[in-house]
């Protein structure tokens, strides 16, 4: 191993590594490389990635990456084909050979040269489909013996848990079709699951599992089944019990999602099922994927018995400076006439130019009509913090809360006043089930003293769960207002804080929703309240680029609108993919 | 904007589907073409091609977000004490029954759909209101734009009032034996080299992820093949002409170079 260093670092970030590029071309989806230092030092795969010895030779970790890959996009990992080869390895390995020069042989303009003119891959038998490659395997046809770089299949990675959406969308064409063979097949072979119900049993039904996983681990949850493979709840546990309405709420929203797909009807609206309540796919960062449908977001008026009087004289109209840094932002051409300079001359003007001049007047030197940059196209959304951290007192006396709801406020007036759209709304969680939005200001709402009077119903409480607010955020951003530059504020006191969600788990999935986010061409800034060390950590999710400080009124006042331009150059410079790109991933923001 | 007149060579294209035939079709029948495509996949090289083809001058219009109606039209400029008219490249194409391209094209402004509109329905006429004039197109003129979906964002999308009086042209990149054949005959590059170079876009074209927001098109193999005609070491072409302008992404620059490697031999 020659470069242990860029392959450490890539390990760290789970999807870094060199081949991984590589690898996604040659599945025709994102797979993930790793490496892994088990005592057998062979390569195998599973869904979303391929494990490579660290003890592999560079060459050959090319090749391995490629094989694999190819076996991943032959399409016969099929959980009848794959059942059969439980507990027979010899068959198992010769069929993956089979798997792996068929698919060569398919996608030969995908796969590298010197792969494809290995002696090996040339003199293999190319089959048909995996039923002749599995006869191939079980025949007592002899086979050349591989090159240690073909590596192994390891049935059971496979077996263990469904195949993603996406591989399903390359492997088999019929969807929500429910396969129950395979489904008893299962329930004969690990006898501990023949006491589950045929319910249960239906529910984790490979085809249906992408999309409504949600909906058996809620299940269970609520039958005292215990979840696995969920992270244990550590005792300081953000939040507290499941709200059970939600859940049921949820539940039936995935189970009417799932029969719509077992009808083959997709699936419907969120919005149409259930009003108010938005569920968004989370990104686990441990197992390099998505897990869909996993946050529940709501939409609800903030309420409070008394209005809070902290606020009550905090909230003042915004200063002219502040206005002046944030007017000629997201500005979009339009026509003017009587200009002094422009593209072209006003007929008119300059007849009355020339009876002018020959009348010996003062002419007008207005003649031209020119477009300029004053029309505003541009929408923003603010998004504030109000988790229970934000009523801690703040740096000028007052809780951090009144602090951001003043430097909100302002903004959403700055804004306002420079005829932009502007909505302006709350966030604060309870656990993945529970994300609240609250409503201050819609963009449909009319900007007046209610915003003011809504700002002072809020109570800080509960945590923070960052990524699912800024997926709801840029939806209804993008969704409702339609416009070309749209930019998403969100005012924090640190860093994101939920029930399993922290840490490494909250950073890379924050991060992954601001990358998409910003791909879709919504600029994203945060304003930080919290203390430099909180300030730190927001940087490095949301970038230091587009991250400030308000701590410090002068420095935000000199900084605010570089922020701003930054985060709106950058997201305008992230051209959309073609839509494929999104018809293939799962739903996300 | 340019000229290319009828007398200069035949530009090579290759065919990639029915596009060759739909277009005569299309002069034939005096309707607007427009072409669909990513970048770099040939939109401007068929248009060339075929206005050779057809035998008819090319006049190329590349759109820019602050093209106005009137920079296609025409417009008065003061010289000494008169005003003077002069036409616009559009105005001059239906003069002279020239093929007009409007390349890009829904990066011009909103009012340019107005021009369009009139001469590419029945009544295939340009209102110069400046001028009080009305010019109708002769039989030979033929407007085309082209315009890249990718980079549509939800006001920058043509209104179907302006698709739906054209015949759209889908390009998209060739199928591999096509490009490899097109690359062949730009650079003269031999043939295995050349086969290393299409199965490495086509492997980077199954890559979707969102810190590569286009894939590396026709033009960039071809514009690698020349940097290793001209005597550059492979793997550096490679990386200078297909993968360095793909991404910023540190990571996924490291990657793709990588890759670039695997394939390049």
């Amino acid at each position: 191993m020659t470069e242990l260093l860029p392959v450490a670092r890539g390990r760290q970030t789970g999807e870094g590594h060199r081949h991984a590029c590589l690898a996604s071309a040659i599945a025709g989806r994102n797979v993930a490389v790793h490496l892994h230092d088990d005592r057998k030092q062979v390569g195998y795969a599973d869904w979303q990635c391929i494990h490579v010895p660290v003890s592999c030779a560079e060459i050959d970790c090319k090749h391995l990456v490629v094989a694999q890959a190819l076996l991943l996009r032959s399409g016969g990992l099929q959980r009848g084909l794959l059942l059969k080869m439980v507990g027979r390895p010899g068959v198992a390995q010769r069929y993956m050979q089979a798997e792996i020069v068929r698919a060569a042989a398919r996608h030969h303009w995908v796969v590298p040269r010197a792969f494809s003119e290995h002696p090996w891959v040339a003199d293999f038998p190319v089959t048909s489909d995996p039923a002749a490659s599995y006869a191939l395997a079980t025949s007592d046809k002899r086979l050349a013996i591989p090159p240690a770089f073909v590596g192994v299949l390891r049935v059971s990675h496979f077996l263990g848990s469904a195949m993603p959406a996406d591989a399903r969308a390359l492997a088999t064409p019929v969807r929500g079709e429910l396969d129950l063979s395979a489904t008893q097949q299962v329930s004969t072979l690990d006898e501990e699951d023949a006491e589950e119900s045929l319910f249960m049993r239906l529910l984790s039904n490979p085809l249906m599992k992408g999309q409504g996983g949600m909906l058996q681990s809620l299940m269970k949850q609520m039958l005292g089944a215990g979840v696995a493979g969920k992270p244990s709840n550590d005792e300081g546990g953000a939040g507290g019990e499941m709200p059970i309405s939600r859940a049921i709420r949820a539940a039936k929203k995935g189970l009417l999602a799932r029969l719509m797909s077992v009808r083959g009807v997709p699936p419907l609206e969120h919005d149409g099922v259930e009003p108010g309540t938005n569920s968004y796919a989370e990104w686990d960062v441990y197992k390099n994927r998505y897990r869909p449908d996993w946050a529940v977001v709501e939409e609800v008026d903030p309420w409070a018995e008394t209005p809070n009087a902290e606020l009550v004289e905090a909230l003042r109209a915004p200063s002219q400076a502040l206005v002046r840094q944030l007017s000629g932002i997201g500005l979009s051409y339009e026509l003017h006439r009587n200009e002094e300079d422009g593209i072209e001359l006003i007929i008119d003007r300059v007849v009355d130019y020339a009876i002018d001049v020959r009348t010996r007047t003062t002419p007008s030197l207005r003649l031209y009509r020119a477009s300029r940059r004053t029309k505003r196209d541009l929408a923003v959304m603010i998004l504030l913090d109000v988790s229970g951290s934000t009523a801690e007192s703040g740096t000028d006396g007052g809780s951090i809360h009144r602090q951001q709801s003043v430097i909100a406020y302002q903004l959403a007036s700055v804004f306002e006043r420079l005829g932009d759209q502007v909505a302006l709304f709350g966030y604060h969680s309870w656990g993945r089930n529970l994300v609240r939005f609250l409503r201050l200001k819609s963009f449909q709402d009319r900007f007046d003293n209610s915003l003011a009077e809504r700002l002072k119903l809020i109570d800080p409480v509960g945590y923070t769960r960052t990524g699912a607010a800024l997926r709801h955020a840029a939806r209804k951003l993008r969704d409702e207002t339609r416009l070309p530059h749209r930019l998403l504020i969100v005012i924090s006191d640190g860093f994101a804080y939920d029930q399993d969600y922290e840490g490494a788990y909250a950073e890379a999935d924050t991060r992954k929703a601001l990358e998409k986010i910003r791909a879709s061409g919504t600029g994203c800034l945060c304003l930080s309240i919290g203390s430099d060390q909180d300030e730190q950590q927001l940087k490095a999710v949301f970038g230091a680029a587009t991250t400030l400080s308000v701590r410090n009124q002068n420095e935000f006042l000199a900084n605010v609108r570089k922020v701003t331009m930054r985060a709106l150059i950058e997201a305008t410079s992230r051209t959309q993919k073609a839509s494929s790109a999104s018809k293939r991933s799962l739903k996300v923001a | 904007m340019k000229d290319a007149t009828a007398e200069t060579s035949q530009p090579f294209y290759l065919q990639v589907g029915d596009e060759v035939e739909v277009f005569e079709s299309a002069w034939a029948c005096r309707r607007a073409v427009m072409l669909k495509g990513p970048t770099g996949c040939g939109k401007t090289r068929f248009v060339e091609a075929m206005a050779a083809r057809l035998g008819r001058p090319l006049i190329t219009v590349s759109c820019h977000e602050d093209l106005t109606a009137a920079d296609l039209l025409g417009r008065f400029q003061l010289t000494g004490g008169d005003t003077v008219w002069q036409d616009g490249p559009l105005t001059r194409a239906v003069r002279t029954g020239a093929i007009c391209y409007l390349d890009e094209v829904i990066e011009a402004r909103m009012d340019t759909t107005v021009v369009i509109h009139a001469l590419t329905d029945h009544r295939r006429e340009l209102n110069l209101d400046r001028r009080n004039e009305v010019l109708s197109a002769p039989l030979e003129f033929m407007l085309v734009v082209s315009y890249n979906p990718g980079y549509q964002s939800v006001l920058k999308d043509l209104k179907p009032s302006t698709r739906q009086r054209m015949v759209a042209i889908e390009l998209t990149f060739p199928a591999p034996e096509i490009e490899r054949k097109v690359i062949l005959m730009e650079t003269g590059l031999d043939e295995k080299r050349t086969e290393d170079l299409v199965r490495l876009a086509q492997a980077i074209r199954q890559l979707d992820m969102p810190q590569l927001p286009e894939v590396c098109s026709t033009r960039t193999l071809i514009a690698a093949a020349a940097l290793i005609k001209s005597g550059l070491d492979p793997i550096k072409a490679v990386n200078a002409a297909i993968v360095r302008p793909l991404s910023d992404d540190p990571a996924v620059s490291r990657s793709l170079i990588e890759m670039a490697a695997t394939y390049i031999s």
